[in-house]
């Protein structure tokens, strides 16, 4: 069964990794990717019917206008129930701490290790909340 | 009186010339013993001099005073003697005249009887002469001592004018009259019949109360017994004139001498070259002027006096000298100690402050001469205080400017290390802020470096079956590009990461306060980095060894701090040490026998702590010590170190627990590290956040 993965992150590189990182999946249709450049666009894209079911938001948390952590708090408004993994490469303990607060369900450091985050993902589908 | 100068203590410096000086020269005024002395003569001799002329004048005129009174009162017995001559002549005469007897011979003409009687009553009168007359003036009868000038020549004056003198008698009760050079005092009485007489007056025919005639009597002037009364009376010089001729007088008087005023009783005359004073009386006798004087020889009084006034005046010398004498011991008594005062005073002026005056005079000058001891004495005491004083200051003085010098090497210590802390700290800011910029860009480099790799992985296992079909060559073209590609893809990747270690090693600076502050046992925390550090070198480098020393404070009280942080302070210390140590034992040339060796010490200050981390390595040169904590600093070569060891635990001393640390080092000796921390947290600045 094929599911969404939303990726918010203002980097214009990211999509491209995302996707050289997850083109296995992509080719067995596991996972269909989606990419948004800010928290708005995310927002805008969550609005509109994501095709297949959207399983997570991957967002960075350093962003120019509405950053990851108010992204969150959207995002936990409208849809509670739709996991939210923070990426940053600000891990501090503040940071951390909001993360968890406003519902994060993951607060993955850059570098990402994305062997550690398929098998979350692996998880995560499995188990859909 | 004993005086003088004692010397009891070595004298302080004494300038010769000043004290010579103050000695000699001269006073302004006169010394006190002259003033003195002139004092005290004029005050003594001339109020002497001034008594004597005063007392020789006032003794002049009493003198005189005393001597016209006596000349006054001679004068008054002078005339008490003549006024009693004149009353019992004038008495005599006039009782002889009425006498009954008298009257009888006389109107019975017996001139034997009368005779007789006259001789009789001259006696009994003491008179020098009586005589009787006839109413004519025709002389009866006369009686006198035999050698009485004026004898039978007494007459009675028929007019006024004759009368006085030539022996002719005035008509008139008392009178003066010159005979024969004698001047007389007479009194003539008329001689008349009784009027009860009843004796048969028919044989005479006068009636009753008829004058019988004139019964004259006289004394001399100057008799005998006069002059003789009056030298009872001790009246030497008398003197008696009748008009202008002299009556009397044992002295040359050859006129009348001018009479004294009334006011001036004794007048001054001058007597044959001979000064003498008297004093003189007028009577009126009969209209006739007599004068009488007493006089006195000037010269003896003159004498006596001269004599009084220079007994006076000598006495006064022999006081006023016996005064100098006296003066003269007294002035030297009081001068003396003045003077030593005065010599004494100098003395000290001039320095000498241990001189000390022996005077012993018992008075005030004593009293003096003590205090101005006691003054010297604490002259003396007081300089040697002020000296010791001054040095006592001086050394002060030294000592507050050698701590202001301290302090400001102090303060300028701590400015430059506050200043290089702050460096320190923006240098950490910026670290953490360059680290953050790259951390992104160099996560793609090492995603898609690895991704490439995987991407030539699997490109090789497409590829493989076309590459087998080509010729030798080729494929063999084509393998080694690959494995070019692919080695060159692994390095991206190795220095990729070699890059996100620093990278990371970057972040620690913006790392935060994650750790929380507890109670250390100090010593145990050092033992167990030691041990991490010790093993871990060890794995690194199987040949390593170093002899580890520790003297750590037993009796070291529990420390608040982060146990974590300080503990990668310790390793990263102590891997510099190691390193160190160790390069110095594999030096090309070294010394064979060299041992490296790793010192840790603990000490409790008490409010702080502090450790010492001391190795025998190479040395930090001088130039690059201030370098040592600065971020990205490093001696090791290229790949060892990332240089960023001390500037964290820089900031994990000084940022994190308020604490310093320091580096001391001698090339080719040791290099110590000194850490010292505060026990607890209370000065400990908060982390400035990333």
């Amino acid at each position: 069964m094929t599911v969404s993965i939303l990726v918010v992150d203002d980097e214009p590189d990211v999509p491209d990794l995302f996707r050289q990182r997850f083109r296995r999946e992509a080719r067995q249709g596991t996972y269909v990717l989606h990419f948004a450049a800010s928290g708005e666009e995310a927002l805008d894209q969550l609005a509109g019917e994501i095709r297949p079911e959207l399983i997570v938001i991957l967002s960075d948390i350093n962003m120019p206008g509405m950053d990851g952590l108010d992204l969150l708090r959207e995002v936990k408004q409208r849809r509670p129930e739709l996991p939210v993994m923070m990426v940053t490469a600000y891990g501090d303990d503040e940071r951390r701490r909001r993360a968890a607060e406003y519902g994060a369900i993951e607060f993955v450091t850059k570098p990402v290790d994305f062997d550690l985050l398929k098998s979350q993902l692996q998880q995560l589908s499995n188990n859909p909340t | 009186m004993r005086s003088g100068f004692t010397t009891e203590l070595k004298s302080p410096p004494t300038t010769e010339a000043s004290l010579a000086a103050a000695l000699d020269q001269p006073p302004r005024v006169r010394s006190f013993r002259t003033k003195l002395t002139l004092l005290v003569a004029l005050a003594v001799i001339v109020p002497s001099l001034l008594a004597c002329l005063i007392l020789g004048g006032q003794l002049d005129r009493q003198t005189r005073a005393i001597f016209a009174s006596n000349l006054a009162a001679q004068l008054e017995t002078f005339t008490l003697i003549l006024g009693n001559n004149e009353n019992s002549l004038a008495k005599g005469v006039v009782r002889t005249a009425a006498d009954n007897t008298l009257q009888v011979t006389l109107d019975l003409g017996i001139a034997t009887q009368l005779a007789h009687y006259l001789d009789q009553q001259r006696g009994v009168l003491e008179i020098d002469f009586l005589a009787a007359y006839q109413l004519d003036g025709k002389s009866i009868s006369y009686s006198s001592a035999a050698d009485e000038p004026g004898r039978g020549q007494w007459r009675i004056a028929r007019t006024v004018d004759n009368v006085g003198a030539d022996c002719a008698v005035a008509r008139q009760p008392l009178s003066i009259t010159i005979c024969d050079g004698v001047a007389y005092l007479t009194s003539l009485q008329p001689v008349d019949r009784r009027q009860d007489a009843n004796r048969g007056d028919a044989a005479t025919g006068n009636p009753a109360g008829e004058r019988l005639g004139y019964l004259l009597g006289g004394v001399r002037v100057a008799g005998p017994a006069l002059i003789d009364a009056l030298r009872q009376r001790q009246i030497t010089f008398p003197a008696i004139w009748a008009d202008d001729w002299v009556v009397y007088a044992n002295l040359p008087v050859e006129q009348p001498l001018e009479l004294g005023t009334a006011d001036h009783p004794a007048q001054q005359y001058t007597i044959a070259g001979e000064t003498y004073l008297g004093a003189a009386k007028r009577l009126e006798i009969g209209g006739q002027r007599l004068t009488y004087g007493v006089l006195a020889p000037l010269a003896p009084l003159r004498v006596s006096l001269a004599k009084s006034v220079l007994t006076v005046v000598g006495a006064g010398l022999v006081l006023a000298i016996l005064t100098l004498i006296a003066l003269s011991f007294i002035a030297n008594r009081i001068s003396r100690p003045i003077q030593l005062l005065r010599e004494g005073a100098a003395r000290i002026g001039a320095g000498e402050l241990d001189r000390r005056l022996d005077i012993h005079t018992g008075d005030e000058l004593e009293a003096l001469a003590n205090q101005f001891n006691r003054m010297a004495a604490d002259l003396q005491t007081s300089y040697a205080g002020l000296e010791h004083k001054v040095e006592e200051r001086t050394a002060e003085l030294s000592e507050a400017r050698d701590a202001a010098e301290g302090a400001l090497r102090e303060l300028r210590t701590a400015q430059a290390s506050l200043i290089q802390a702050e460096k320190m700290a923006s240098l950490g800011q910026l670290t953490a802020g360059i680290a953050h910029e790259i951390k992104n860009p160099l996560n793609f480099v090492n995603n898609f470096a690895s991704l490439s790799n995987e991407l030539l992985g699997e490109l090789k296992e497409i590829a493989a079956p076309a590459i087998a079909g080509l010729d030798a060559n080729k494929r063999a073209e084509i393998d080694e590009t690959m494995e070019l590609l692919s080695g060159n893809l692994e390095r991206i990747a190795e220095h990729g990461k070699r890059a996100d270690g620093i990278v990371k090693s970057m972040l620690e600076h913006s790392r935060g306060g994650s750790g929380e502050r507890q109670a250390v046992d100090l010593n145990a925390l050092l033992e167990e980095s030691l041990n991490l550090a010790y093993h871990g070198a060890r794995a690194q480098d199987q040949g390593f060894n170093i002899t580890l020393e520790r003297d750590f404070d037993k009796a070291m009280k529990p420390v608040e701090l982060v146990p974590q942080d300080i503990a990668r302070v310790f390793l990263n210390l102590f891997g510099n040490g190691f390193y160190a140590a160790n390069k110095r034992a594999h030096a090309p040339n070294g010394d064979a026998a060299f041992r490296p060796v790793l010192h840790v010490a603990t000490h409790d200050l008490g409010d702080a702590i502090e450790i010492k981390v001391r190795d025998n390595g190479a040395g930090i040169p001088p130039a690059i010590r201030d370098k040592l904590f600065q971020p990205f600093f490093t001696t090791k070569p290229t790949g060892e170190g990332t240089g960023l060891g001390l500037s964290i635990s820089y900031d994990i001393v000084t940022q994190q627990h308020g604490g310093t640390i320091a580096v001391d080092s001698e090339e080719g000796k040791f290099t110590e590290f000194t850490i010292r921390l505060p026990r607890t947290a209370k000065a400990t600045a908060t982390r400035a956040t990333i």
